[in-house]
């Protein structure tokens, strides 16, 4: 039988639960081998997820399981992506006791993070579906390779997405990846443009998908320029953990050349950046002042808007934020 | 103004350490804090190199500076013990480095030493799982027997008294009348403080996703090298410290993850805790040895919540404020750290300059050079 989470399609057996190692068939249905097992939660400003335009300042509870349906080379997170899953380092958790954690610690909204919500689709998506009914907002990381079904639903309950888009290459999919193409990320980019606020990210590998940067910036330029996208300069671990480090004056350059085609383009994952802050793209007047903290994100130090608009030329630039009354259902 | 030199390898920016802001300054200390950490990459909190980058970074200051007080913090034991699967032999080597390393220094300069073993690490024997519970039991990374409740209900009371891996169950309120502590750190506090017996730690709300293997044991007493004087309590150690300088010149040593078992030095050992309170590697060990007082400059408590939100030394663990009366900032003398306790040593260590490295969660981020505000 053949699972329609992910793009990989696997075919599932008695023995094999797929790339990922979560899903398994019981009774003719595709179901996931440890529902509600989570091996994280807990909280983060939102700007450190990342999320630079949604709920800016605002606190999330960000949860996590394990495994992934790619192989990325250099994934810095393969100690809970890539390991084998052992059911004693998951905790369990229904989506009551995850809403409550997050009353409690006076999170704002819920996010899926640290590895990939296709493989754990079903219970995620019954938090969420509590979540939206509690006034939370809820919002995912993933690599975009899912089925258009899957896209279909995530889209329904989730509001916001961050996306990691590596290349445009296929070869460097297959090669770095583990996946035939690139063409159905893609298509879920175009999908979720249209239907969620997202932001896009691409981890930067030097002298392997660094040359991309241009190309994958009129990608995005084409598809919407006000998609904020961060580039992420990654620390390879896994293996490529001896690989060099990207070149940061080098990838600056060319992010000045991006910032013609794309409004907010980002570049993090080292302290002390300066290309975490939103400048208004009209007049060029600070908007969101943010500090990096060398980790994927940022956080957030001033917001210079006055009603939600630039000081300099009133021009209201696009953040998603929360109902007034969605905010007091939460606290 | 304080600044901060930051180094991500290849790559250096210079900022107001009080609000990250990026500026332009020059000066003697801050030319130095920046050929020093563009020269030395951080090797990474478990790999054993960086025993030595703390030694090396260290004698480079003491050359270039010549402090009169000097505060390093050696963590790659604790790291290693935390994370790596146990091995005897390497376990060896690294115990070896350490105090080579330490008497080295000595050998090169001539600071007195003060060597601390903050303490043994021991197996895990199981974590105490708080997430069945009605409350919010927040472990985080940041201590190992200690956790915090919050909002429980009676039943989670009950069950917690009746679990024979829980020690005990302190509410905030008689944590107060017993130790006191700062403003923020008790505004932090728990309702519960939950106190797990020795091999025990919690997980929970907040807890790493990492798997560990080892954790600090309950160090009732822990060992003290130093020709300096004879010490008691963990409290004691400013005071000796303080009383010398600027006439002797003093390097305060702080090795993690090494307690009475491993220590290699001549030593006494002294009190490492303050009533029923038992000290293990956190923010509250380096400072309550530092500035000699129990709880009274730390601003996150065990099994902590709030995120800091301001703006504020944004490098300084949430800290809205670095502490005072720490060594490092004693008037009329010059002093300098060099740690691998991240955001850690600028806090404990006061010093004039203060080098560490920049990791979390084991991801290897650079390097940063504090030079702190004239005293």
């Amino acid at each position: 039988m053949n699972c329609n989470f992910c793009e990989r399609r696997c075919e599932l057996s008695g023995d094999y639960h797929g790339f990922c190692q979560m899903y398994k068939v019981e009774e003719g249905r595709i179901v996931e081998r440890y529902p509600y097992r989570w091996s994280c939660y807990q909280t983060s400003d939102i700007e450190q997820i990342p999320f630079y335009h949604a709920f800016p300042g605002s606190k999330s509870l960000v949860l996590g399981t394990m495994g992934c349906n790619m192989d990325c080379k250099y994934c810095i997170n393969s100690y809970v992506a890539k390991k084998q899953v052992e059911e004693s380092r998951l905790y369990t958790l229904t989506p009551e006791q995850i809403l409550k954690a997050a009353r409690i610690s006076g999170c704002q909204n819920i996010v899926f993070g640290v590895n990939e919500v296709t493989v754990s689709l079903p219970s995620f998506l019954e938090v969420a579906k509590a979540a939206n009914n509690q006034g939370f907002a809820v919002g995912c990381l993933t690599n975009g390779y899912l089925t258009e079904e899957v896209a279909e639903l995530l889209a329904e309950h989730v509001s916001f997405v961050n996306l990691s888009l590596k290349s445009i290459s296929d070869q460097f999919y297959r090669h770095y990846a583990s996946i035939r193409d690139v063409s159905p990320i893609i298509r879920n980019i175009r999908y979720f443009a249209e239907r969620v606020h997202l932001e896009i990210t691409t981890p930067i590998v030097q002298d392997v998908n660094d040359h991309e940067i241009p190309e994958i910036a009129h990608l995005i330029g084409e598809i919407d320029p006000s998609i904020p996208w961060h580039l992420f300069r990654l620390l390879p671990e896994y293996k490529m953990q001896d690989h060099q480090y990207p070149d940061i004056r080098r990838i600056e350059s060319l992010l000045i050349q991006a910032r013609q085609e794309i409004s907010y383009v980002y570049f993090s994952n080292f302290v002390g950046s300066k290309w975490v802050s939103t400048d208004c793209p009209l007049c060029g007047t600070p908007v969101m002042k943010r500090v990096s903290m060398g980790t994927c994100g940022a956080k957030l130090a001033a917001d210079m808007r006055v009603k939600e608009q630039c000081l300099g030329c009133g021009y209201r630039i696009p953040f998603l934020k929360q109902s007034p009354s969605v905010q007091e259902a939460v606290s | 103004m304080s600044v901060a030199v930051i180094d991500v390898r290849e790559w250096q920016t210079t900022v107001d350490f009080a609000t990250g802001d990026v500026i332009n300054v020059d000066n003697d200390l801050v030319a130095l804090a920046k050929d020093l950490i563009s020269r030395r990459y951080y090797p990474g909190d478990v790999d054993n190199r960086s025993i030595t980058w703390v030694t090396d970074t260290a004698l480079d200051i003491t050359k270039a500076y010549e402090p009169d007080f000097l505060f390093l913090s050696y963590t790659q034991p604790h790291f290693y013990s935390l994370y790596q699967p146990f091995d005897p032999m390497q376990w060896q080597i690294i115990c070896r480095s350490i105090f080579d390393d330490i008497a080295r220094l000595v050998n090169e300069t001539d600071y007195v030493p003060v060597v601390v073993g903050l303490g043994d690490m021991i197996p895990l024997k199981e974590r105490i799982d708080l997430t069945p519970l009605d409350g919010l039991g927040v472990a985080t990374n940041w201590s190992f027997h200690y956790a915090g409740l919050f909002s429980p209900s009676q039943a989670d009371l009950e069950q917690l008294n009746s679990d024979p891996r829980v020690e005990r169950i302190v509410s905030k309120e008689r944590f107060s009348e017993l130790f006191g502590g700062s403003k923020e750190f008790l505004r932090r506090f728990p309702d519960y403080l939950l106190v797990a017996h020795e091999g025990y730690t919690f997980r929970g709300f907040s807890s790493g996703i990492r798997k560990i293997g080892r954790i600090p044991a309950k160090n009732l007493r822990i060992p003290v090298h130093t020709p300096l004087g004879n010490v008691q309590r963990l409290v004691d150690i400013h005071a000796l410290i303080d009383k010398v300088l600027p006439q002797q010149k003093v390097a305060l040593i702080l090795v993690e993850g090494i307690g009475q078992r491993d220590f290699q030095l001549p030593h006494k050992l002294i009190d490492n805790t303050e009533h029923w309170y038992i000290y293990e590697n956190s923010r509250d060990h380096y400072l309550t040895i530092t500035t000699g007082m129990h709880f009274q400059y730390g601003q996150f408590p065990p099994g902590h919540l709030d995120h800091d939100k301001g703006p504020k030394y944004p490098y300084s663990a949430g800290f809205t404020a670095l502490p005072e009366n720490t060594l490092g900032r004693k008037k009329g003398i010059r002093s300098a750290a060099v740690g691998t306790r991240n955001m850690v040593t600028h806090l404990a260590a006061g010093a004039d300059i203060c080098i560490e490295c920049f990791a979390r969660q084991l991801y290897n981020l650079g390097t940063i050079a504090i030079i702190n505000d004239p005293k």
